[in-house]
């Protein structure tokens, strides 16, 4: 057999490729399991938003939890302002 | 179906749609991964992340800078060297331009050659063999494996001739043995 006919041989039986008949399926059911993953966190999402759009004491719990926030990160940086000064003095 | 309309339909909710586009490009997609890593075991988890990163990004495929098939194989060759990089390198004993290929006294079947081939195929850097696996087995034009490769197609042709140089001297000196 001449080199290039050998070359040829190798080659040809290097685009033979096999697949298992589950390849698709298995990406198909990944794919519909994200997009349902997808679905069930933008819903979580829509009912809080409902749930706190729909009851008033929801938001007053909502604007309290906001204000505590504030005021700890307040509170830090004053903290972090006087140990500055501490170290320096 | 064009492949334009099948991606507008998966991107509009239709996640069957992507069926389409699996089933066309599995062979070629897992066909090249399994050149790249050399390991049966693992190609097609490999490429199954690759069809399933493409749908998670299929929002992001622009069809006027590439087309579909050179953006799906530009993910796998990207998987395919990060799988490449984890993996441990040959040693220098390992390389086939050391090893006993050359042995008079052994007659190769064709079988054995083409297994002699592919492990040469296996050691060479893994930009070049991804050029060559691209162009002499999944047959794309230098132009489309430039832009797979992100480089000049000059580049591209030069990796492809090195290879090339590399698998047909071993074949000159296996060729010999042959029965």
């Amino acid at each position: 057999m001449k080199k290039q006919e050998l070359y040829d041989a190798w080659k040809e039986k290097n685009r033979q490729v096999t697949t298992s008949e589950s390849f698709v399926d298995n990406v198909m059911e990944q794919t519909h399991q994200y997009e349902q993953k997808k679905r069930e966190t933008s819903f979580n999402m829509r009912w809080l938003v409902e749930l706190i759009s729909a009851h008033p004491t929801a938001q007053a719990a909502l604007v309290a939890v906001g204000a505590m926030a504030g005021f700890i990160r307040v509170v830090f940086i004053i903290l972090v302002i006087l140990s500055k000064g501490d170290i320096n003095g | 179906m064009k492949e334009t309309e099948v991606i507008n339909r998966v991107l509009q909710g239709d996640t069957e749609a992507f069926r389409l586009l699996v089933d066309r490009y599995q062979k070629p997609i897992i066909g090249f991964v399994n050149h790249m890593i050399n390991d049966s075991h693992i190609c097609e988890d490999i490429a199954q992340d690759v069809f399933f990163t493409a749908y998670k990004s299929l929002a992001s495929f622009e069809a006027d800078r590439s087309s579909f098939p050179t953006w799906l194989f530009t993910i796998a060759k990207n998987k395919s060297i990060n799988v490449l990089k984890k993996k441990r390198p040959l040693s220098a004993s390992q390389l086939p331009e050391k090893t006993d290929l050359h042995n008079p006294s052994d007659n190769l079947s064709e079988r054995e050659l083409f297994a002699e081939l592919d492990k040469i195929l296996e050691t060479l850097p893994a930009e070049q063999k991804a050029a060559f696996v691209l162009a002499e087995f999944e047959e794309l034009p230098y132009a489309e494996i430039a832009q797979i490769e992100g480089t000049k197609v000059g580049t591209i042709k030069s990796r492809i001739s090195r290879a090339k140089e590399k698998i047909k001297s071993a074949l000159e000196n296996l060729d010999g043995d042959l029965l």
